[in-house]
């Protein structure tokens, strides 16, 4: 146990539980209230929403990390985040006019709406789960760390502790008891993160320009492209960065970022200051770098262990305990966001359209709520989602601990490639008058069965997956050509949709 | 509403964009930015080049932003619905 830490460690939690419910409180309760926060961020709110929910506890521990494994690939991160949030501006605005003028929420509801199809609703929100899960493993896995090199728990008990403060805030705050609580952990990030990585390099090498001087003599392959051992092509870095920046705005719980802001300018804003969070990781390079000079572990360790690097300083502790608490922020205000989000997304995205089926209406009988459906009952929904919160994090704890079945790292190459199968549903819907539910069906379909298959016959059978995808090309994007192509086709066969839908989504 | 000024402001950026984009990766970073020297405040050019592709779009943005350029207009909430639909 670190006194020091453990005290500023608990007392965040207690902090953020408690900021989380006061603004929870605040609003009049309901479904609408609890995803979409009335529409009410304002500009400060809103910034840190959209950083502090980027910025996860991957982003924290693997940057460091991925500069000791393979040099200036991990440079790929500022690189996507240079562009990815950019589509955003164009059609951000937009997307939130629609969903204030129609209700909308999630990203699901409004393309369901678009396509008058509740198919495209119900393939997107479970899709959505699917990736949501193993995203959510890694940040439990922050958590765990954290607590287990403050208080020497083991890693579940830790990431049960802090993601049990989580479920509190976000089951009694709903999308504002998230949005308060970034505020504060974006704040810790920024400052941690800036401190420790100016400090570190000028305590060990007088500055951080002396610190490249001595990776320039003594390791100079870890700055540029392939990396050490020419472990990274270009063009596989490319594709990479590519990929990233094609799915990074489609990620359903960025999307739903356009619905709570509060006008239309403001999704604007947001994305014109988000490069000032790429700065944030720029120091985390450094630290990657201190890491290569003094031999530190290639894994998610490297971060507590580099603080370790000065013990004895008389500022240890207080550096230890900093870090512990950004690492902790990091993972909470990702973590949060994905379960309020989860759990918006598979109320009304997939229970709703399915509660309407014979079969959804047998078994609402079953439960006996025959009287009255979960449609027209918004408390009936808030509490859904509350439920539909717990599973998640359960299932993923359950995941953390049992790390012997599936490997998370395969799973998240699953999750990454599935956003990226919504692009064409979200471009098209919004510039392409000519597409409509049969294509989007169609390109789902098509483009979800295809990132599933290729998975599971990498895992089950790799001699098979290397015949028919030779070139080693990312599923995600095999997925999308396959996708974009089912989706052109079908949408020119299908009927035109009728002019009132398109005046309806601005077309 | 969309104006001619903002419709050639939409293509500019589009394509200011997209050339932001291809500065990144393959052929143009290797090409350029990817290297050790020259040296700014002792980072590595290859660090260097990414981090001005981000000021550079940051700029960017607040330029197009100032300008009302990309879909400036705005619903009020007592606006008519369907009034936000100029074809």
């Amino acid at each position: 146990m670190k006194p020091l830490a453990a005290g500023v460690v608990f007392a965040y939690l207690l902090i953020a539980l408690i900021v989380g419910v006061v603004a929870g409180r605040r609003g009049r309760g309901g479904t609408d209230d609890f995803v979409a926060g009335e529409r009410a961020f304002g500009p400060l709110v809103m910034y840190f929403v959209v950083g502090a929910t980027i910025f996860s506890a991957y982003a924290l521990l693997g940057t460091p990390q991925r500069i000791v494994a393979k040099g200036s690939d991990a440079f790929y991160v500022l690189a996507y985040g240079a562009v990815g949030l950019v589509p955003l501006f164009f059609y951000g605005a937009r997307v939130r006019r629609i969903g204030a003028r129609e209700g909308f929420v999630t990203q699901a509801e409004m393309f369901a709406a678009r396509f008058e199809s509740p198919a495209v609703s119900v393939l997107m929100g479970a899709a959505t789960l699917v990736a949501f899960v193993p995203y959510l493993v890694i940040q439990l896995k922050g958590a765990g760390l954290v607590m287990h090199a403050v208080t020497g728990w083991p890693e579940q008990l830790g990431a049960a502790l802090v993601y049990g403060v989580v479920l509190i805030y976000v089951l009694a705050g709903g999308a504002r008891g998230v949005g308060w609580t970034n505020v504060i952990q974006g704040i810790v990030m920024l400052a941690a993160v800036w401190v420790i990585g100016i400090w570190l390099p000028t305590t060990l090498y007088g500055s951080v320009g002396a610190m490249f001087d001595r990776v320039v003599v003594e390791h100079p392959e870890y700055l540029t492209l392939p990396g050490p051992e020419a472990k990274t092509p270009v063009t596989r870095y490319s594709s990479e960065i590519l990929m990233s920046i094609l799915g990074f705005a489609m990620w359903p719980h960025m999307f739903m970022k356009c619905f709570t802001a509060r006008s239309a300018r403001l999704v604007q804003l947001s994305v014109v200051f988000y490069p000032s969070f790429l700065f944030f990781i720029l120091p985390l390079m450094f630290l990657g770098y201190v890491a290569v000079l003094s031999g530190g572990p290639a894994d998610d360790s490297v971060l507590l262990w580099l603080v370790d690097l000065v013990q004895g300083e008389a500022a240890h502790p207080l550096l230890f305990a900093f870090v512990a608490f950004a690492i902790l922020a990091a993972s909470m205000s990702t973590g949060d966001a994905l379960l309020h989000a989860g759990g918006s997304i598979m109320v009304r995205d997939v229970l709703l359209p399915l509660e309407s089926r014979p079969l959804g209406r047998a078994l609402r009988r079953a439960l006996g709520r025959s009287q009255q459906p979960l449609r027209e009952d918004d408390l009936g929904q808030t509490r859904a989602i509350r439920v539909v919160v717990i599973v998640l994090a359960l299932v993923s704890w359950v995941l953390l601990g049992n790390s012997g079945g599936i490997s998370i790292v395969d799973l998240l190459l699953l999750a990454y490639s599935i956003p990226i199968q919504f692009l064409p549903v979200v471009m098209f819907g919004l510039y392409w008058s000519r597409a409509n539910g049969v294509g989007a069906r169609a390109g789902l379909i098509a483009g979800l069965t295809t990132v599933v298959g290729l998975f599971v016959i990498q895992k089950t059978a790799p001699g098979l997956a290397a015949t028919l995808n030779p070139l080693e090309l990312e599923i995600g994007l095999i997925g999308l050509v396959v996708n974009t192509l089912a989706m052109v086709i079908f949408s020119l066969a299908g009927p035109r949709p009728h002019a009132a839908l398109l005046r309806r989504f601005e077309l | 509403m969309t104006s001619t000024r903002s419709k050639w402001g939409s293509r500019l950026a589009v394509l200011y964009f997209t050339l932001a984009t291809a500065a990144l990766v393959w052929p143009i970073y290797p090409w350029l930015g990817n290297r050790v020297e020259p040296r700014l405040l002792g980072l590595p050019f290859s660090l260097v080049w990414v981090l001005a592709v981000i000021g550079s779009n940051f700029a960017v943005l607040v330029v197009l932003y100032r300008l009302r350029l990309i879909d400036d207009h705005e619903d009020s909430p007592d606006l008519d619905p369907g009034e936000g639909g100029d074809p």
